[in-house]
């Protein structure tokens, strides 16, 4: 787990492997990930990871 | 150069080239750490300089950080100035926009000010930020960052992982005038302390975390006095953090007007800890200039033992 992965895993309250594939997939950021869509996000990690990820990081 | 042989603090009042000011436990240094000394005033400053002697101190801030090293206690002294806006004038502020590259951790910069307000400083660019910190664990004390007559900000530190690593800062007895615009700007840095600071009339916020970006945790806000900011405290989407015993006075909320949110607000995050801070406004009426008005909390915030005009606060302003 590097450094990014271990801050988003700390504020997202995702498992490391979901937030692993943000990462892989360009989400490195709460900030990315607020500017990202749901459906983006579901294209990534699941819809029930989603919503959790959404009561951290409220979307725009 | 004297070469100091052990890890044993300098005996600063004694040292023959001290600057006035320079509070004991800034001179606490490894073996083989750097200081290096910038004063633009000084007629023989010069960048070619190796920094190390004062009475040949460096030209700029900006080639002092590129002389430092990383985690050696290397510490940068720069020089006191008359600047001060009701001051003779005779010598002129530190006029840059320094970066401190992630490259550089572990460094100080420290103003050598005899007076309450430090050295002063304003950016060098309109609308510049004076230090911009992307290293881990840096130290900025003792300056007065007095915005230029187009505005500016006072110190910026950002985290991204990849390039930047501005966290773990330290910003202590620091003062930030009317002219600045954002006094400390955090943006996913952890870890963070500003101590014993002055906002005084901060034309758009004195500490600010933009809900916009990566949010910041874990931050140390104590001790500090907000004047009048157009928003003292905003530290919208910031987590874990504790703001303590600071002075938050707003002239609006003070006289009953609308202040809203002009005081310390940390919607949008979890579990602050916000504790001992006294504020110029009312307990709920609710009214304009309330604590509802001034400040905003957080649903999982602990607001213990804050006090306005009238008495002790028993709730999370909303």
């Amino acid at each position: 787990m590097n450094a990014i992965e271990s801050k988003l895993v700390k504020v997202t309250k995702l498992d490391l492997e979901a937030v692993a594939l943000l990462v892989k997939a360009g989400y490195d950021s709460p900030k990315k990930l607020k500017n990202a869509s749901d459906a983006d996000l579901m294209k990534v990690i699941k819809t029930g990871e989603v919503t959790a990820l959404r009561k951290r990081v409220k979307a725009k | 150069m004297r070469q100091h042989s052990d890890k044993s603090y300098i005996q600063g009042v004694e040292e023959p080239w001290g600057f006035a000011g320079v509070k004991r436990e800034t001179r606490s240094v490894e073996g083989d750490s750097r200081l290096f000394y910038v004063d633009p005033n000084n007629s023989l400053a010069s960048d070619s300089n190796s920094g190390e002697d004062p009475q040949y101190p460096l030209l700029t801030v900006t080639q002092a950080v590129s002389l430092c090293r990383a985690y050696k206690g290397d510490t940068i002294f720069v020089g006191p100035n008359d600047g001060w806006t009701y001051g003779s004038g005779t010598s002129s502020q530190v006029a840059e926009d320094v970066i401190i590259p992630a490259t550089k951790p572990g460094i100080a910069i420290i103003g050598t000010g005899a007076g309450p307000l430090g050295v002063y400083w304003e950016p060098a660019t309109a609308l510049g930020t004076c230090i911009t910190v992307y290293a881990v664990d840096c130290r900025i004390a003792n300056i007065a960052f007095v915005g230029s007559a187009d505005g500016g900000n006072g110190i910026y530190a950002e985290w991204d992982g990849t390039t930047t690593f501005g966290e773990n800062l330290s910003v202590h007895n620091c003062f930030f005038n009317d002219q600045i615009d954002i006094g400390i700007q955090f943006e996913y840095s952890w870890y963070c302390e500003v101590i014993n600071c002055v906002f005084d009339h901060c034309d758009v916020q004195g500490v600010f975390v933009d809900t916009a970006g990566s949010g910041a945790a874990f931050l140390n806000i104590h001790g500090n006095w907000f004047i009048d900011c157009a928003a003292a405290l905003v530290l919208e989407d910031t987590d874990d953090s504790v703001v303590a015993g600071n002075w938050i006075y707003n002239s609006a909320a003070q006289g009953a007007g609308a202040a809203t949110d002009e005081g310390l607000v940390t919607t949008g995050g979890v579990n602050n800890l916000v504790t001992g801070n006294y504020f110029s406004c009312l307990l709920p009426v609710p009214a304009a200039g309330d604590i509802d008005d001034l400040c905003s909390g957080a649903a999982t915030d602990a607001w213990v033992g804050n006090y306005c005009t009238n008495g002790l606060v028993v709730a999370t302003p909303t």
